[in-house]
């Protein structure tokens, strides 16, 4: 298989002595190297999916807390009962490019005691079936239930990560509640974006719920980067946590959306005209969906190093 | 019940890698993959320069973090505590790679990259197509393990029920027995020397202890 991510040393603990930590050079085995096991396709399961899980979620959230969508009920259907779980669907077919035996998916739910994958797979069946089955048969028996389905499939894909203790960039607590905050995100991004296209805009509370999320996933992108203060995991995060790349993504990909919703609702029916209004919109769901992309880029495939191997006698 | 675990003397480990080499020939390891691999390191301790050659592979811990994330229970643990892999049942997801620690395991692609086409330079032993697509590693040779038992014969002791790394090692540096026997060479040796794990704080509990004579 050709290598999805480049072969690469990560940082090492030569870094770590010049930022005044010490550590022994010498008690390392095996250096920290970058996974090759996990690259584009899976990737884009976590993206597709937090995007279509998310955008479901924050919908129907938006629609539970409004009563209201503000756009065309046909369309809203569509996008929400067919355009979310085929984002979920792509995400997962990309999988299949990933795994090495794809014809033993028979086995898949075998693991359910005790896989997060296993799991997710679960979630991911139950979300396409009473997502569009809600399609079908609007009502809140269908549309709880894929709500279920698509907290779990997001809360699962974070557990995944947290349970590989052979990454420590991914070996911890946080990772499913920042995935769920990703995901949410991404969906925001997602659906803004699609009502932007259509024609339509988020009620208020829409746009207030969009900021909240987009908030929220700033913040837990903070906590995720000063979670430990292990050595292993400050090593292999150093990138994510470099000046250029958190201005970027904390600045341009959720503060500079924020700005843009709260420059939308100031100038609610005033000032801007609605072409404006839609650029403003757009464009904030195109960061946000950005900016949470990126997160994921950042975490498979930046942060995505083995463990540093060491012997130290006792 | 039995508890299979290796005591491995760094002081005798002269580096010569047989035990990689046989590994590989007898069990059939891909090409892309490392059952048991060979690290060599020089210490610098008190101004003294000190070379060390270390193998290892999987270290069939007691808490193995693989064991739980596996979605189709292909890898499975023994009673004795060996961690194998069910090649019928393994998808390739890769979920357990990331999973090890010890980077221990891995999967052979090698046939995408036509490691399987007519090649007469092929070394022998280089996996066979069953394996694509697989996670594989090493498994303390646990059919070896499981026909001597059946024979009537003691891994660790008689040769014909020993890994094969062991049973090759040139140095005499590998050892391997039951943990749970008090009379075994490997509790002998564990009794006498200080030893060490690699990874130990993880909680993972490895079955491969380290002697050395390298001090902090």
């Amino acid at each position: 298989m050709k290598s999805w991510a480049p072969t690469q040393l990560c940082i090492t603990s030569q870094i770590l002595k010049i930022n005044g930590i010490i550590v022994d050079n010498e008690q390392i085995l095996i250096p920290s190297t970058q996974q090759k096991s996990w690259g584009w396709p899976a990737a884009l399961n976590f993206i597709l999916g937090g995007a279509g899980a998310g955008g479901y979620l924050f919908f129907t959230l938006s629609h539970i807390v409004v009563g209201s969508h503000g756009m065309d009920g046909a369309n809203v259907r569509i996008f929400i009962n067919f355009v979310m779980p085929a984002l979920v669907c792509l995400g997962f077919l990309a999988l299949t490019l990933e795994a090495g035996r794809p014809q033993n998916i028979l086995f898949l739910l075998s693991g359910i005691r005790t896989s997060w994958i296993s799991r997710e797979s679960l979630a991911f069946v139950t979300f396409i079936v009473t997502a569009v089955m809600s399609g079908f048969f609007p009502g809140y028996f269908w549309q709880n239930l894929a709500m279920i389905s698509a907290l779990t499939l997001l809360i699962c894909q974070g557990f995944v990560l947290s349970k590989s203790r052979g990454i420590p960039a991914w070996n911890l607590g946080i990772m499913p509640v920042l995935v769920l905050s990703s995901g949410l995100s991404s969906g925001a991004g997602f659906i803004m974006i699609l009502w932007s296209i259509s024609g339509a805009f988020l009620t208020t509370s829409g746009f207030i719920l969009a900021i909240i999320v987009a908030l929220i996933n700033a913040a837990f992108w903070l906590f995720y980067l000063m979670w430990s203060k292990d050595s292993e995991f400050l090593k292999t995060t150093h990138n994510l946590r470099q000046s250029p790349s958190l201005a970027a993504m904390i600045v341009i990909g959720h503060l500079v959306p924020v700005l843009l919703l709260m420059l939308f609702l100031i100038n609610s029916g005033t000032g801007i005209d609605q072409e404006g209004r839609w650029f403003l919109m757009g464009t904030s769901g195109v960061l946000l969906l950005a900016s949470s992309t990126w997160q994921k880029f950042g975490i498979i495939f930046s942060s995505g190093c083995h463990q540093e191997i060491r012997f130290i006698t006792v | 019940m039995a508890r299979w675990a290796m005591v491995i003397d760094l002081s005798k480990c002269i580096g010569c890698g047989s035990c990689i080499e046989i590994c590989k020939q007898v069990n059939n390891v891909p090409p892309e993959s490392e059952w048991r691999r060979l690290v060599e390191r020089t210490f610098k301790k008190n101004n003294n320069l000190k070379r060390m050659f270390l193998t290892m592979g999987c270290m069939h811990c007691d808490n193995p973090p693989c064991l739980d994330v596996c979605p189709t229970k292909a890898t499975y643990q023994t009673r004795e505590g060996i961690v194998n892999i069910d090649q019928e049942r393994c998808i390739g997801c890769a979920a357990c790679v990331l999973a090890c620690p010890y980077k221990a395991r891995s999967i052979n692609h090698c046939a995408r990259a036509g490691c399987y086409e007519t090649n007469e330079n092929l070394e022998v032993g280089m996996g066979n197509e069953d394996q694509i697509g697989i996670c594989s590693k090493c498994n303390f040779c646990l059919p070896l393990i499981n026909t001597g038992l059946k024979n009537g014969l003691q891994p660790g002791k008689d040769p014909d029920a020993t890994p094969m790394c062991v049973r090759h090692c040139l140095g005499g540096a590998l050892s391997f027995g039951d943990l749970d026997d008090p009379g075994s060479h490997v509790n002998s040796i564990l009794s006498r020397n200080k030893t060490t794990r690699i990874l130990e704080e993880l909680g993972t509990n490895p079955a491969v202890y380290y002697i050395s004579d390298i001090e902090d």
